[in-house]
C-alpha cells in the first residue's frame, strides 16, 4: 500500500484510512477527489463496524455489486484514479468501484433539437449513457464492449452494436483501428472520431457524431456500430453514408409527406448553399446571356458602381458572413446577439449603400447563410461551407464550365470516399427509403 | 450496366453522329439505322453473353490468362487507343460546342483544362467509384433530360412534314458510313471490358433486357435523326455543324428563368459528355495500366505509371484541341466511326480465342 501511495507522488488527495474494531482491522485507500464519500461511508465503512469479524466483512465486500477485478501495477493506479477504492483486509485486497459521478444528468438536446421526440441528449458519463441506450434498445443481442484507451486520459470507451445485424467486416475494422491508436491525449469523442478517420487531410466526416439517444438506437437497429466515450456527450456512429447526414430524427416522427417535404427542402438547401455563390460569379462575369433578358439586366443593374470583379465581391461577402457565424459561436450568449445585429446591419444595408456589393449579392449571402444551417448535422454543414469556396475558385478560373465540372467533381469526390469500407455516396435502389438506410 | 449503355447513347447526340446521319440523309439513313439497331442489340447481347462466362474478371485479366503475350498486348493497346480516342472525340466536340454557343471569349484551352483537371481526378478513382458516380450523376440529370426532350418534341415549331419527307427515303440501300455511325451509339456495352470485374453475379440478359435496350436505342436514334430535321427542314439541315444544338436553340421557354432552352441543353450535356469521357478514359487508363508498368517511375514509394498516363492523356487532348478545327474534327471522327466495325471484329475474335482456350 505504501508503494501505491509513493507511486501516486504523495498527492494530497490520496487517503489511507485504517479501520479498526477490536482485533479486526482493515485499510481503505482511495483518491478523495474522485470517490463518492457518502457511498463509501455507507457501503464500506459502516458495515465494517457492524459485522462481527473480518471474514464476514471480506465476504460482504466480495458480494458487493460494484466489486471490480483486482489489478496489478500501473493498471491498479489507473483504476484508483478512476474512482476505485482499494481495500486491504489482512492479506486480502479488493477493488470496489465507488466513483463519484458528476454531470451524470442528461442534458436537453442542443445541437440537434426536434419538436417531437425525446428532448434529452446524452450525458457526460458513460454509465448513464449506456443505461439510456439499454433502456431504449431492448434486444438481447445488443453487445457492449469496453475498451480502455492507451493515451494519457485512459478514458474508457464502449463499442455498442447489435450482434445479429452488424456487418462483421466493419466491426473488425473499427476494433483494429481502436487497437492501433496511440495518440498522446484524446479528450472527447470528436477527437476520437478524427483519429478513427483513416486519412490525414479529410474534409467530409466519415463518422457521425450525435447527441441524440434516439438517433443512436435508430442506427443500432440498422446494423451500425456506436462508440461512446466517457466524459463526452456525443456518440460516434460508423459507418455512415452521405444520406445519414441529411436525416433529422424528426423525419421519423412526422407523417410521410411532411418528412418527404422536409427532406427535399434540405437537399435543395444543400444545393443552394454550394452552388449559389459560384453561380453568381458565373452569371455575372462569364455568361450573363443565360438568363432571360430582364433578369440579366436587373443583376447587372444592381452591380452598377461595384468597383471590382464579381468573385472578389462574393469572396468578401462570404468571408464576412463566416466571421459573423464564427463570432456568434464563440461569443458568450449575452454578447452574441449584439454581434449578429451589428453584423447584420453592416452586411445588409451599409455595404450596399457604400457600393461595395450589389443588392442581389446580399440576398445570395443571406440565402447561403440560412441554407447552410438546414443540414441537420453540423459537421457536414462545415464541410459543405468549405466546398463552396473550392467551387467558387473553380468557377472563377474556368467560368460556367468550371461551375458544372466543379460540382461534378464534388460528387465524384464523395463517391470515391468510403467509411470503413462502405461507399460514402451511392444510390441504393433496393430499399424504398433510400435516404434513411445504410 | 444500363447506365454504361445509355450514357454513351445519349452522349452521342451532341457528338458528330447526328451530323453524319444528316449529311447522309439522302443515302438511306433510315435503313442503316434500322440495321444498326439490330446489329447493335445483337452485338450487346453477345458481348454480355461472353463476359458472363468470365464473371468477375476484366478483359485484360481474361486475355492474360488464356492467350499468349504476342496476342494480347497489341489487342489491348489497340483497345486502349480506341477508347482514348472515343473519349477525346467527345471532349473536343463538347469544347467546340461550348465555345460556339455559350462563351465565345473563353479560350479553348481553358475549357479543355477544366475538363482535364476534373476528369484526371476521376480517372484515378477506383473503378467502383466511377460506376457510382455514373449512376448518381445520371439519375440526377435524367429528369431534366426527359423534360428537355418532351419540351422539344411538343414544341409548335416542329414540322412533322419534314419528318415525313425524311421517312420517304426508307427504301434506299444504306451506306456504310451512316451504318457505322449509327451503330456507334451501341458501343457503351464494351465498357464492360473493365467493369466486368465488379459484376460478380451473372448479368441477366433475357427478353426483357433486350427489349429495354432496343426500345431506348430506337428512341434515341429516332430523336437524334428526325427531330433536327423536323425543326430545320430536310434540305437545309446538311449545312449545320451542330444540328442538335441549333435545334434546341429554336425552343423558348416562355416562363422559365432561363429563357433559351439551349443553355439547359448544353449544361445537361456537359454532365453527360463528362460522364462519357470519364468512363472512356477510365477504361482506357485501366487497359494501359494492365500492360504497362514502369518500375522506374517511382516517387516516395508510389508508382507513378497511372499518373503518367493521366498526364499524357491530358496533354494529348489539349494539344489536339489547339490543332484541330471543326471540319477536321468531323472528318477524323467519321473515319473513327468507319473503322469501328473492325473493333467489334477484334473484340469478338479475342473473346472467342479466350473462350476456346479456357474451354468453357
Amino acid at each position: 500500500m505504501k508503494e501505491v501511495v509513493e507511486k501516486m507522488n504523495n498527492s494530497e488527495d490520496i487517503l489511507t484510512i485504517p479501520l479498526q474494531l477490536g482485533d479486526n482491522y482493515a485499510f481503505v485507500l482511495y483518491l478523495k477527489t474522485v470517490v463518492d464519500g457518502l457511498k463509501l461511508q455507507n457501503i464500506i465503512i459502516k458495515p465494517f463496524f457492524e459485522l462481527k469479524s473480518t471474514e464476514f466483512f471480506s465476504s460482504y465486500i466480495q458480494s458487493l455489486p460494484d466489486i471490480a477485478k483486482m489489478k496489478t501495477g500501473d493498471e491498479l493506479l489507473i483504476q484508483l484514479t478512476k474512482g476505485h477504492v482499494l481495500i486491504a483486509i489482512q492479506e486480502q485486497f479488493f477493488l470496489v468501484d465507488i466513483k463519484m459521478i458528476t454531470a451524470s444528468t442528461p442534458q436537453p438536446a442542443l445541437m440537434e433539437p426536434t419538436i417531437y421526440g425525446p428532448q434529452l441528449a446524452l450525458s457526460e458519463a458513460i454509465e448513464t449513457n449506456l443505461n439510456m441506450i439499454r433502456h431504449r434498445y431492448l434486444e438481447p443481442s445488443l453487445t457492449i464492449e469496453t475498451v480502455q484507451l492507451k493515451d494519457k486520459s485512459h478514458q474508457s470507451i464502449a463499442l455498442i452494436y447489435d450482434k445479429k445485424i452488424v456487418k462483421q467486416s466493419v466491426l473488425d475494422k473499427i476494433q483494429k483501428k481502436i487497437k492501433e491508436m496511440n495518440n498522446p491525449l484524446i479528450e472527447s469523442s470528436g477527437d476520437l472520431q478524427l483519429f478513427l478517420n483513416s486519412t490525414k487531410f479529410s474534409l467530409f466526416p466519415v463518422l457521425l457524431l450525435t447527441e441524440r439517444p434516439d438517433r443512436i438506437t435508430y442506427n443500432l437497429a440498422n446494423g451500425k456500430v456506436v462508440i461512446l466515450m466517457d466524459g463526452s456527450p456525443q456518440a460516434i456512429v460508423a459507418p455512415v453514408v452521405f444520406y445519414d447526414f441529411m436525416v433529422s430524427m424528426e423525419d421519423n416522427y412526422h407523417s410521410f409527406w411532411i418528412s418527404i417535404f422536409t427532406l427535399i427542402l434540405r437537399y435543395v438547401g444543400i444545393l443552394t448553399c454550394i452552388l449559389l455563390p459560384a453561380m453568381y460569379v458565373a452569371v455575372t462575369s462569364y455568361t450573363p446571356d443565360i438568363f432571360r433578358v430582364e433578369l440579366a439586366l436587373s443583376v447587372a443593374g444592381s452591380r452598377l458602381g461595384v468597383p471590382y470583379p464579381s468573385f472578389i465581391e462574393v469572396l468578401f461577402m462570404l468571408l464576412f458572413m463566416e466571421f459573423l457565424i464564427e463570432a456568434s459561436i464563440r461569443l458568450p450568449k449575452a454578447i452574441s446577439a449584439t454581434a449578429t445585429t451589428v453584423g447584420g446591419l453592416i452586411l445588409g444595408t451599409a455595404a450596399t449603400e457604400a457600393a461595395l456589393t450589389s443588392n442581389i449579392m446580399i440576398i445570395i449571402v443571406s440565402a447561403v447563410a440560412i441554407t447552410s444551417f438546414v443540414i441537420p448535422i453540423s459537421e457536414m454543414s462545415f464541410a459543405i461551407r468549405i466546398c463552396r469556396y473550392v467551387l467558387l475558385a473553380f468557377t472563377t478560373l474556368f467560368g460556367t464550365v468550371g461551375l458544372m465540372l466543379g460540382f461534378l467533381g464534388i460528387i465524384m469526390f464523395l463517391t470515391n470516399k468510403e467509411s470503413f469500407g462502405e461507399p460514402f455516396l451511392k444510390i441504393n435502389w433496393k430499399s424504398t427509403k433510400r435516404e434513411k438506410e445504410v | 450496366m444500363y447506365y454504361l449503355i445509355f450514357v454513351t447513347m445519349v452522349a452521342n447526340i451532341i457528338a458528330t453522329v447526328p451530323r453524319i446521319l444528316v449529311i447522309e440523309s439522302k443515302n438511306g439513313v433510315i435503313f442503316s439505322m434500322i440495321a444498326a439497331l439490330f446489329v447493335g442489340v445483337i452485338f450487346t447481347y453477345f458481348v454480355i453473353l461472353f463476359f458472363n462466362k468470365f464473371s468477375g474478371l476484366s478483359f485484360p485479366e481474361i486475355l492474360k490468362k488464356h492467350t499468349s503475350k504476342w496476342f494480347y498486348i497489341p489487342v489491348i493497346v489497340y483497345f486502349g487507343i480506341s477508347w482514348f480516342l472515343a473519349g477525346t472525340i467527345t471532349l473536343i466536340t463538347y469544347v467546340f460546342l461550348f465555345t460556339t454557343f455559350v462563351s465565345l471569349e473563353t479560350p479553348l484551352i481553358t475549357t479543355t483544362l477544366a475538363f482535364v483537371i476534373i476528369v484526371s481526378f476521376g480517372m484515378l478513382m477506383k473503378s467502383e467509384s466511377v460506376l457510382f458516380t455514373l449512376e448518381t450523376v445520371f439519375v440526377l440529370l435524367l429528369p431534366i433530360l426527359i423534360f428537355l426532350f418532351v419540351k422539344i418534341i411538343t414544341d409548335s415549331n416542329l414540322e412533322w412534314n419534314f419528318v415525313q419527307v425524311a421517312m420517304m427515303n426508307i427504301n434506299i440501300t444504306p451506306s456504310y458510313r451512316s451504318f457505322s455511325a449509327a451503330s456507334y451509339i451501341f458501343i457503351g456495352v464494351v465498357n464492360i471490358v473493365i467493369f466486368n470485374s465488379f459484376f460478380k453475379e451473372k448479368l441477366k440478359f433475357g427478353f426483357k433486357q433486350i427489349s429495354i435496350i432496343s426500345t431506348v436505342g430506337a428512341v434515341v436514334l429516332f430523336i437524334t435523326y428526325f427531330i433536327p430535321i423536323g425543326f430545320n427542314g430536310f434540305e437545309q439541315i446538311e449545312h449545320m455543324n451542330f444540328p442538335w444544338v441549333s435545334t434546341s436553340d429554336s425552343v423558348r421557354m416562355k416562363y422559365g428563368v432561363i429563357e433559351r432552352l439551349v443553355f439547359i441543353f448544353i449544361i445537361i450535356f456537359l454532365g453527360i459528355s463528362f460522364l462519357s469521357l470519364l468512363v472512356h478514359w477510365h477504361v482506357s487508363l485501366k487497359l494501359f495500366e494492365s500492360i504497362f508498368h514502369f518500375n522506374k517511375l517511382k516517387w516516395k514509394n508510389k508508382n507513378l505509371t497511372s499518373y503518367f498516363f493521366v498526364v499524357l492523356f491530358g496533354a494529348v487532348s489539349i494539344y489536339l484541341v489547339t490543332k484541330i478545327d471543326e471540319f477536321e474534327l468531323f472528318k477524323y471522327s467519321s473515319y473513327f466511326y468507319n473503322i469501328f466495325p473492325l473493333f467489334y471484329f477484334i473484340l469478338f475474335l479475342s473473346l472467342f480465342v479466350a473462350k476456346r482456350r479456357a474451354k468453357i
